[in-house]
């Protein structure tokens, strides 16, 4: 009637235990079934170990992130400090030695100290890039800084060699100088004879200088 | 019978891992892909980037360093952030008594450097830390006891500048002369500088 009776009916015991599921057939699904979870299990186990570490490194990543910003905020202060303290030293090295600037005039000055006097000794030192140079300039990029002095004087001399005295007097301030401190340029922007009441020449002469010293350089 | 349990069960199992697989383990996988491919690429930047901590220790170490130095010469030999005038009075005092000479002392009247008009986007690295303050001096002397002032003045305060001089000769005494100088000490611009200063010399 069906097919479990009629191998029953011809081939006896033999046949009835191939028609129970077979142990080895059990045993081979169980073992796929587990070998199979283990795998899934084992590679479930891989990948969540990598998505651990690529958060534990991408967060690793943010602190460097936060890490180079701070350095770079670091970098930036180490730059203004150390600006700041070279301008410092250099403000104090770039000083004119005015002590000494005074006695080189001094001692320049022709003939005998009886026979001239200054009347007016003027400068105005300028830091360029820290004033104003023009009226209106850009109040931004201020650097270099360097230090710039010109040293106007008016004077009278007694003498009938007006014009060789000041020669002199020109010469010998040009020469090289003691310490930090050259001449640049001496020009003679006036002189003139002076008249006495009766509109007659004297041996008196005015006279005016314009002193450029060399620039300092404060801050390169 | 039993073996038709025994198949249900197994195909149940079967079933059971591929919904697992489907919902768990592929998204999984996926993102462990994604995550490995991360890892490759944030290797290299962070071998590239390992040395900013070192550098980051030395930067402020440096600045440390930089702050204390710079601190120690507004401390010794600049006129501090309030009452300005009172200390160059008293410090020029102490020179002039020395050199027995009388002299008055004024805030000067202008700035001797440009202000920055404005701060935004102001790029604070492009305008020095110092700017300067001024006071006028004013002195009836001879011309030594003026160069001995002057040199006094350059030894004793490292940092003062003669910005300005201006000697004229006095009938009533042609042994004197009137002075007016202008001194000028560098002070930090900006407010925040000192605090940035401070902050970083105590790290």
């Amino acid at each position: 009637m069906n097919l479990s009776q009629n191998f029953t009916e011809s081939s006896g015991s033999l046949s009835l235990t191939t028609l129970k599921p077979n142990t080895l057939l059990k045993k081979t699904g169980y073992a796929g079934f587990v070998l199979l979870l283990v795998l899934l299990l084992l590679k479930y186990r891989h990948d969540l170990s990598l998505i651990q570490q690529g958060q534990e490194k991408q967060a690793a990543w943010e602190a460097m992130e936060q890490e180079a910003e701070s350095l770079r905020e670091l970098s930036k202060t180490q730059l203004r400090f150390s600006r700041g303290y070279d301008t410092l030293i250099g403000w104090k090295n770039s000083r004119y030695s005015w002590a000494g600037i005074l006695l080189i005039i001094k001692d320049a000055l022709p003939g005998e100290a009886q026979n001239i006097q200054l009347d007016r000794l003027r400068f105005d030192e300028e830091i360029v890039g820290l004033r104003e140079k023009i009226p209106g300039e850009r109040v931004t990029d201020f650097f270099p800084l360097r230090r710039e002095v010109e040293i106007s004087i008016n004077g009278v001399i007694k003498t009938d060699r007006t014009q060789s005295r000041l020669l002199e007097f020109q010469r010998t301030l040009k020469q090289p100088q003691m310490g930090n401190v050259s001449v640049a340029t001496v020009t003679l922007v006036h002189s003139g004879q002076l008249l006495n009441k009766d509109r007659q020449p004297t041996d008196l002469t005015r006279f005016s200088f314009l002193l450029n010293l060399a620039p300092h350089e404060l801050k390169p | 019978m039993q073996s038709k349990v025994f198949y249900l069960c197994l195909g149940g199992a079967f079933l059971l891992l591929a919904l697992l697989n489907l919902f768990i383990f592929s998204p999984a996988a996926v993102a462990a892909g994604e995550s490995k491919a991360l890892l490759k690429d944030l290797d290299e930047k962070l071998s590239q980037g390992e040395g900013l901590r070192s550098r980051s220790d030395a930067l402020i170490a440096q600045n440390k360093s930089t702050a204390t130095d710079i601190l120690a010469v507004m401390r010794e030999d600049l006129p501090p952030d309030s009452g300005r005038y009172s200390w160059a009075l008293s410090t020029l005092a102490e020179i002039a008594l020395e050199a027995d000479l009388d002299f008055s002392v004024s805030n000067h009247p202008h700035l001797r450097y440009i202000p920055v008009k404005t701060r935004k986007k102001l790029d604070v690295n492009s305008v020095p830390m110092w700017v300067s303050y001024a006071v006028d001096v004013e002195l009836r002397v001879s011309f030594s006891e003026l160069v001995k002032f002057l040199g006094r003045l350059h030894e004793a305060q490292p940092y003062c500048s003669i910005a300005a001089l201006e000697m004229n000769a006095l009938r009533s005494s042609p042994e004197k002369h009137h002075i007016l100088i202008t001194l000028e000490w560098p002070v930090l611009r900006f407010e925040e500088d000192f605090e940035h200063l401070q902050s970083m010399s105590v790290r």
